[in-house]
């Protein structure tokens, strides 16, 4: 009898340690899921968004990507041989607009204007291709009536991120696309990884 | 799941609030920067000028402010701290059609270091600024026109020298800026402008407005109302301070609950005077935001000033006057010989619709768009008296009429698929549909303008269509809006009618010049029913077309405008003119109410008048920039701007007034930019008379006002701006990593973990059955 009772109690203790660890693998099981999510998104809101740019351009107007959005679509990003085909950045660096796509900052030059152009978008996911590029690389950038810009990677850097030497009152036309760096670090950190071009040209 | 970055970068979005107003950029190029470092050099140089922080909740930019302001460099991009305001006097000097302002404003640099200071100052629209005169401590700077990029040049030259400079520039045509270079810790800086406009005259009403507002231009927040005011009797005296008086129950909610010494200080004091010459005896003189003492010298002589002796600048200054009864009059001659030639200037008022028989009067049916800004910057008072205004016209259709209602925000909503005739049902409809709108969102104009004026019926003659804009304008697009009236506006005519008390009134009178239509300015609700009244008074009744003016024996006239716009009930024609010398007559024919009418004015007969020349040349700037909506030609069109600004002594988008400090030291070949003062003090100088007894240019004591005090006590918190302008800022960059990967990684630990602990237990839970 004793033993039935001990081997009773050892079942319930079991099962109760197994259920306990079903925790851990269910919060894995959430964070990994939450972690792609993240990752989703952002790959989905380009094709949305590629839409609403399209749309943008032949219009001329601003178009949203879907109807709660907050923020419009700006300009469309390609790194020759770099970026998988065109990125589309969306106007305002939020972290709203950061999570479906890089983002054009605010006060800074639009596509060809004088002054430098800064682009901001998440090292892990639509700028995780700034780590491959190399000077010489071409940066196209079409703005919203439609017109490419072309751009020069002339340097690359890595500085904190209120120390970035940008203004918004360079007198050059040039472009920045920013990144947070290191490209394999897993928190957010205070340096920033910027590739700059100088400006070529345009057509439309 | 969105990350939100932790850093301060994020602040930075939050703080540029006006998002959506890029114009900004342009002008942030105008800003200041400390006088140790020159723009370009202004990166890499760390100037080691004293540091001044200065924390400030309301950060601006150039297109912020609400009235003329000296802004001083803040460190964050493109923001500004606005400096405090001494006092500002305004002399108007009204002589016949023209008048005559002069803008007199005293600034302090609150900070212990050398900055510049970039003032910002709204005007009326097409005022022509002719003259910037500067005191800066006990040096005296007079302004001389230049070709913008010239006067840039040579503004920077001045200021990389450490010369004391000054440099006024057009940002639209009813703001400009003026930025100062090289002014000393405390120093007092004067700054006097001078511009003049023609009257308004409409109805047989004469009009002139002192803009003290100028509206934040699309403002997604709701506007916070001017909170302080000005306690003449309290204890602190006539000093021109007064004491916080919140009118606004709840401003803890929508404010800092701190006494914000930023607020006071954009309290912006202005005594004002007029000297009115109306050239006719004058009948009923009014001002509907200010109450205002007159004093007569004779019939047409009259001196007003305001009955508060100092006023808070919250509020445009409008004043009306009227002929006396029988005295009106219907024509004006003025002409000024001056070495450009001769100048003549003709007011001429149609014959009064008394005049004609009431079954002469032709009534064609009309297609009324209404169309109604309900953005966040129309909330409070000016939804109210936009909607009142809207449900008012309304009930002005009649129903031979045909209307239509366009709303936007950011959004646009057409209310009948096509115009609906003005039945008692739809009409119903309709003021529900407006009752029923409430004031937010963003500003989206161009959508809800291309959807007022498609048109289905364009050859449609029957009806007069008629597009009726109520809104206060303040959009930043305001090129792409013109072009779009321009290109579009068809059998069309448009009627702006602004709303609340400082409408965008550049864009609104502007808009309805290039619809061929009216601007009306509704200041509050007490003024709608009248202005609405005369509004529809002028769309109701008959158009005065086909205007031309024909010169008799004067050869080579430069008429401006050199094609006259029709006219509505009520207008004046307004003419000037050039040429070498005028002799003969000058005849005005049109047709009125489909009847010819014409008018035959002998130049000879002309008064002299003041200032003719400089107002025929800014209606001639006004009427090239006109043409840049139509023609493709855009840089001789600039050079014939720049050549008619620089003959006259404008300001203009391409030239600008720049003055440089002489002081002993500088090299006589630089003298080129310099007005050389005389020793004494120019007429109009004389700033004691201006600002009073007491007044000093020396740098003022810190215990100056309990103003003083607080802004020192800001100036010891932790930084937010920092007012040395001696490093361009960068641009703070956002942060740029997600936790993505972070939590794929630690979900996988997890997962690896448990599954590790899984098996572990079930490895050892049989032991107990075998035991068994």
């Amino acid at each position: 009898m004793p033993l039935t009772k001990d081997n009773t109690k050892a079942n319930t203790k079991g099962r109760a340690i197994r259920l306990f660890l079903f925790i851990p693998l269910l919060a894995g099981l959430i964070l990994i899921g939450q972690g792609s999510y993240i990752k989703v998104k952002a790959a989905f809101a380009q094709i949305l968004l590629d839409k609403a740019w399209q749309d943008t351009v032949d219009t001329g107007q601003k178009t949203k990507a879907w109807p709660w959005a907050d923020t419009f679509p700006v300009a469309a990003i390609e790194v020759l041989g770099r970026s998988n085909g065109r990125i589309i950045a969306l106007d305002g660096s939020s972290g709203e607009a950061l999570a479906f796509a890089p983002g054009h900052l605010h006060y800074t030059a639009s596509p060809g204007q004088i002054g430098t152009a800064v682009y901001a978008a998440h090292r892990d996911t639509h700028f995780a291709f700034l780590e491959n590029a190399l000077k010489g690389d071409i940066i196209v950038v079409t703005d919203k009536f439609g017109e490419a810009h072309k751009y020069q990677v002339d340097q690359m850097r890595i500085t904190p991120w209120d120390q970035s030497g940008i203004t918004a009152y360079d007198s050059a036309k040039r472009i920045a696309l920013v990144t947070c760096w290191p490209f394999d670090a897993t928190t957010p950190g205070p340096l920033r990884y910027i590739v700059e071009g100088a400006y070529l040209g345009s057509k439309l | 799941m969105l990350k939100t970055s932790s850093n301060k970068a994020e602040n930075t979005h939050l703080s540029f609030s006006y998002t959506k107003y890029i114009f900004g950029t342009a002008i942030l190029a105008l800003s200041l920067l400390n006088n140790t470092t020159s723009w370009a050099d202004g990166i890499g140089t760390s100037a080691s000028a004293p540091s001044l922080q200065v924390t400030s909740p309301d950060l601006v930019t150039p297109n912020d402010m609400k009235r003329g302001s000296l802004l001083l460099k803040a460190t964050e991009a493109g923001k500004m701290v606005e400096a405090i305001q001494l006092a500002t006097n305004v002399e108007i000097d009204v002589s016949g059609p023209i008048a005559r302002t002069k803008v007199t404003q005293r600034f302090r640099n609150p900070s212990q270091g050398w900055v510049e200071g970039t003032y910002v100052f709204p005007l009326p629209e097409n005022s022509a600024v002719d003259t910037l005169k500067m005191q800066i401590g006990d040096r005296f700077i007079e302004g001389i026109i230049k070709p913008k990029e010239e006067a840039k040049k040579i503004y920077e030259e001045a200021k990389r020298t450490g010369k004391k400079a000054s440099l006024v520039e057009q940002l639209r045509p009813n703001m400009f800026t003026n930025s100062v270079a090289n002014i000393g810790p405390g120093e007092i800086v004067v700054v006097q402008i001078e511009y003049q406009e023609s009257v308004k005259q409409s109805n047989g009403l004469f009009s002139m407005r002192f803009p003290m507002v100028v509206a934040p231009r699309y403002s997604p927040k709701p506007t916070i109302v001017e909170t302080v005011t000005f306690n003449e009797d309290s204890s602190t005296g006539n000093n021109g301070w007064g004491v916080i008086n919140d009118p606004v129950p709840d401003r803890d909610k929508i404010t800092p609950p701190v006494l914000d010494p930023a607020e006071f200080a954009k309290t912006n004091p202005v005594s004002l005077t007029m000297t009115l010459s109306s050239g006719f005896p004058i009948g009923e003189i009014k001002s509907p935001f200010h109450s205002v003492t007159t004093d007569y010298k004779s019939k047409d002589q009259v001196t007003v000033s305001l009955a508060d002796d100092i006023v808070p600048a919250d509020r445009d200054f409008e004043i009306t006057w009227k002929a006396e009864p029988n005295y009106e009059p219907r024509v004006a001659l003025f002409k000024e010989s001056t070495p450009q030639g001769d100048f003549v200037l003709a007011f001429v008022t149609p014959p009064k619709l008394e005049d004609i028989q009431e079954e002469e009067i032709q009534k064609k049916p009309r297609e009324v768009i209404f169309v109604l800004d309900n953005s966040g910057s129309m909330s409070g008072p000016s939804i109210r008296q936009a909607k009142d205004s809207l449900i008012f016209a309304l009930s002005k259709l009649t129903n031979q009429d045909r209307f239509n209602i366009v709303r936007f925000d950011d959004t646009y909503e057409v209310l009948f698929s096509s115009a609906a005739d003005a039945s008692q049902a739809n009409l119903d409809i309709a003021k529900e549909f407006v009752s029923s709108l409430e004031a937010d969102g963003g500003t989206e104009m161009l959508p809800a303008l291309k959807a007022a004026l498609y048109d289905s019926t364009p050859q449609n003659t029957e009806y007069l269509r008629q597009v009726i804009f109520l809104t206060d304008g303040a959009i930043g697009n305001e090129k792409e809006m013109f072009d779009i009236i321009v290109k579009q506006r068809g059998r069309s005519r448009i009627f702006t009618v602004g709303i609340g008390s400082a409408p965008n009134s550049h864009f609104m009178s502007r808009a309805s010049e290039f619809g061929q239509g009216t601007f009306t300015h509704i200041g509050s609700e007490r003024q709608v029913k009248e202005r609405m009244t005369e509004l529809f008074h002028k769309l109701e009744n008959p158009v005065m077309t086909d205007l031309r003016a024909t010169w008799a024996d004067t050869e080579n006239v430069e008429v401006s405008p050199s094609s006259l716009p029709d006219l509505y009930s009520g207008e004046p024609i307004v003419l000037a003119a050039r040429s070498d010398s005028f002799s003969g007559t000058l005849e005005l024919s049109g047709r009125y109410n489909n009847q010819p009418w014409a008018i035959k004015l002998p130049l000879a007969k002309a008064a002299n008048g003041q200032g003719i020349d400089k107002l025929w040349a800014r209606r001639k700037i006004a009427e090239y920039e006109g043409q840049y909506f139509l023609n493709d030609d855009r840089s001789s069109l600039d050079k014939l701007i720049t050549q008619t600004a620089l003959n006259y002594h404008l300001v203009s988008r391409l030239t600008s007034l720049v003055a440089v400090d002489i002081t002993p030291s500088r090299p006589l070949d630089e003298s080129l930019v310099s007005q050389d003062l005389p020793l004494n003090l120019p007429d109009g100088w004389d700033f004691n008379k201006v600002f009073g007894e007491g007044y000093s240019t020396l740098p003022a004591p810190a215990k100056d006002t309990s103003l003083d005090q607080a802004h020192n006590l800001i100036l010891m918190k932790p930084t937010q701006v920092a007012m040395n302008g001696g490093n361009q800022k960068a641009l703070p960059l956002p942060s740029t990593a997600t936790t993505a990967e972070l939590k794929i990684i630690a979900g996988f630990i997890l997962l690896f973990l448990s599954i590790v602990l899984l098996v572990f237990t079930r490895k050892s839970s049989p032991k107990p059955e075998g035991q068994a």
